[in-house]
């Protein structure tokens, strides 16, 4: 082999090396996480009576019900206090056979005898909970009701 | 883009090789018609002056595996420093960059299994704002490295060029050697001692 042709061989190498040796950049994967469970719209709260004469707190919301991937959401609140960690479970909805859920509060804090101030202010958030893999999703954002005393 | 940077690269490889094939083949051709033409002084001269010498060869060979040696080989030692140092400037931040882009290939590698066994929606999206920002790190990394990859390219085929076709031989210099006004000192090899340190003091 003649010295030209190993030259040009080991340009050929060299060039090769440095074009194909270069490491490709990974892609991103497509994000599920936004929409593997079905988020709360439309969250809202009244405030009311019950039939027997008590405060009551009602809290509706709806979800897309092109997904299924539902099985129950989880009511948090919070009394006074707006801190991530002050809000409590209070209670799984379960979800509906029909229709969107709803919570009706008659907490012993909502009445007015245990109201030392002239209102409360209530806080609810809603989390929601997948079948698949118990998959806990975007928590809603935080409703704000204000109970007043009688 | 990355096609069109792989498509100069192979145009600049085809440039490259032709030209030293055809500078090499064209020494060869010289030193042929050297043989051929013995009567004629005059062509013989100017043959020999294209033709390439055993030193121009090896200094073609060198510059080719380290850009600037084959220069300071041929006693062209400023011109060869740069081209060393430019690309080996180049062609160390060209792989610092790949380094960094392997370890945050591995990183993605590794927020996308914590992503896929993520249990609820506020961990998946912690992970998957790691993933985009580490992501964007990632895309600067392979701005810079193909940046520097283009100049240490560059570098090379500027110092091939350079090489075949603007640097003379200015001829063999000793080893080590270091000359001021009045002295020089030399490393020279001895085929029966080795190598003599040489000395020389002028009054």
């Amino acid at each position: 082999m003649k010295k030209s042709e190993v030259f040009a061989c080991l340009t050929l190498i060299f060039l090769y090396l440095l074009v194909h040796g270069c490491t490709e950049p990974q892609d991103l994967i497509t994000p599920t996480h936004f929409t593997r469970v079905p988020g709360v719209l439309n969250l809202q709260g009244a405030v009311g009576f019950t039939p027997t004469g008590k405060r009551l707190v009602l809290v509706a919301w709806e979800y897309d019900t092109s997904n299924s991937n539902i099985r129950s959401w989880d009511l948090t609140r919070s009394v006074n206090d707006t801190s991530a960690a002050a809000f409590v479970p209070l209670e799984i909805i379960r979800k509906p056979a029909s229709g969107f859920p709803s919570y009706s509060d008659t907490s012993g804090v909502l009445q007015s005898q245990n109201i030392v101030t002239d209102s409360v202010d209530v806080y609810y958030k809603i989390i929601p909970n997948g079948v698949l893999n118990n998959f806990v999703g975007q928590p809603s954002d935080v409703l704000h009701v204000i109970v007043r005393k009688l | 883009m990355r096609l069109n940077f792989r498509l100069l690269l192979l145009l600049m490889l085809s440039i490259g090789s032709t030209m030293s094939v055809h500078a090499y083949g064209a020494g060869i051709a010289g030193q042929d018609s050297v043989r051929r033409q013995q009567p004629d002084t005059t062509v013989q001269a100017s043959a020999q002056q294209n033709s390439w010498s055993e030193r121009k060869i090896i200094s073609v060979v060198f510059s080719t595996l380290i850009p600037g040696s084959g220069q300071t080989y041929l006693g062209h030692t400023e011109k060869g420093a740069a081209f060393t140092l430019g690309t080996l400037t180049g062609g160390l931040i060209t792989i610092l960059s790949e380094n960094n882009i392997i370890g945050r290939n591995e990183r993605l590698d590794e927020l996308k299994a914590q992503y896929q066994v993520a249990t609820n929606y506020i961990a998946a999206d912690t992970i998957w704002a790691k993933m985009v920002s580490t992501r964007s790190i990632l895309d600067k990394d392979v701005r810079r490295r193909d940046l520097f990859l283009k100049l240490t390219v560059a570098f090379w085929v500027a110092n091939l060029v350079d090489i075949l076709f603007f640097s003379d031989d200015k001829g063999e210099k000793p080893f080590g050697l270091l000359e001021t006004g009045r002295t020089s000192f030399a490393l020279v090899p001895d085929p029966k001692n080795g190598i003599n340190a040489s000395l020389s003091i002028r009054f």
